[in-house]
């Protein structure tokens, strides 16, 4: 949660978005989860049903899926940190083919 | 003071009050509207009688009592009411079907004809309901037909006249992304060419990125393109993975716990 709290910060001016996709909280842990770590993502809150893991096959948390500007998947694993050079480069790209 | 019909049935109903010296009538119960249920109200009825049932199984002092209990299917109560549930547009009643279907006493081999017909029931069911559009979801993913009765079942929608268009958009998108996974050549081609016509249709809206998606080869792993999802955040409002195009996303699946 630190390192997306300060990624977050860090592309905040960037063509960069962080989504949460939380899994099996009920609704007072989310909440005060949400709080306790100053959540201020977009974050969809799943419930017990779990539409979008099934549909990403997540059976493991936490779960990150990397998704360039064209929609295609860039990386996928358990670490948010493994992605911040590439988030950087794709970042970096985009802001040089819109100059 | 209009009577429910089924107070009726059941003989429930007190004289109404507003006339006293006319009982109703047959012809005042025909016109009154009838009452379907909610589908929340009638699963939580069928839950309590599905308890009902295994409490009195469990009770069963001898084997031949347990038999006669089993063989005394709740679900059956209740079939014609999820049936007109249904038929009054909510397919949620016929979801119910698919689901119950052991518990109806539709044996393995007649579960794929007994699929056909309530699917049949399904792609006929009123367009503008908002559990249209889930249902051909459902049927577009359903694991025990084959792609090719999916596919014929989704072009019923697709024939039908005056249907909302968004109805015929998504079963669309379905139908074009069932036949380009065919092995057929000709299926192949009509598939791309649905995908092609949906994007070229300004009525199908943010359903065209999605056909993008499919004609580009939706995957999951690295290279692919993601699948799209609607998240709804915990204060109701949605938002799609596809309304980011043009920016770098990192999707975060976690949980506090």
């Amino acid at each position: 949660m630190p390192h997306l709290k300060e990624l977050v910060e860090r592309h905040k001016d960037d063509p960069f978005v962080l989504i949460g996709v939380n899994y099996n909280d009920g609704e007072d842990e989310y909440l005060s989860g949400m709080e306790k770590f100053g959540v201020s993502w977009t974050c969809a809150y799943q419930g017990q049903s779990s539409p979008i893991s099934k549909l990403f096959e997540v059976t493991g948390y936490p779960t990150y899926f990397l998704i360039g500007p064209d929609g295609k998947i860039l990386g996928k694993g358990h670490s948010g940190a493994a992605y911040d050079q590439t988030i950087q480069k794709e970042i970096d790209k985009l802001k040089s083919s819109a100059e | 003071m209009l009577i429910p019909i089924t107070m009726l049935l059941f003989g429930a109903s007190p004289a109404p009050a507003a006339t006293p010296h006319a009982p109703p009538s047959l012809a005042t119960a025909l016109i009154a509207p009838v009452r379907v249920d909610t589908y929340e109200g009638l699963l939580k009825e069928y839950s309590e009688a599905k308890a009902n049932s295994r409490a009195k199984i469990k009770a069963a002092k001898t084997a031949k009592e347990r038999r006669e209990l089993r063989a005394a299917r709740p679900a059956m109560d209740f079939l014609g009411r999820f049936d007109a549930l249904g038929k009054s547009g909510d397919v949620r009643g016929y979801f119910w079907m698919l689901d119950e279907a052991r518990r109806l006493g539709i044996g393995k081999k007649d579960r794929e004809a007994h699929m056909l017909d309530v699917y049949g029931l399904i792609v006929m069911a009123p367009t503008e309901s908002k559990h249209f559009l889930p249902a051909l979801d459902r049927l577009s993913e359903e694991g025990n037909l084959k792609p090719a009765q999916r596919v014929s079942l989704l072009k019923r929608v697709l024939g039908r006249k005056e249907i909302a268009s968004e109805a015929r958009c998504t079963a669309q998108l379905h139908t074009g992304g069932l036949l380009l996974k065919s092995e057929v050549d000709s299926d192949q081609a009509m598939g791309k060419q649905l995908l092609k016509e949906l994007i070229a249709n300004d009525t199908c809206g943010k359903l065209a990125k999605e056909a993008e998606a499919v004609l580009a080869g939706i995957s999951l792993e690295v290279g692919g393109i993601a699948p799209n999802f609607t998240g709804t955040t915990i204060d109701g409002e949605s938002f799609d993975l596809y309304d980011y195009r043009g920016k770098v996303v990192l999707v975060d699946f976690f949980g506090f716990w």
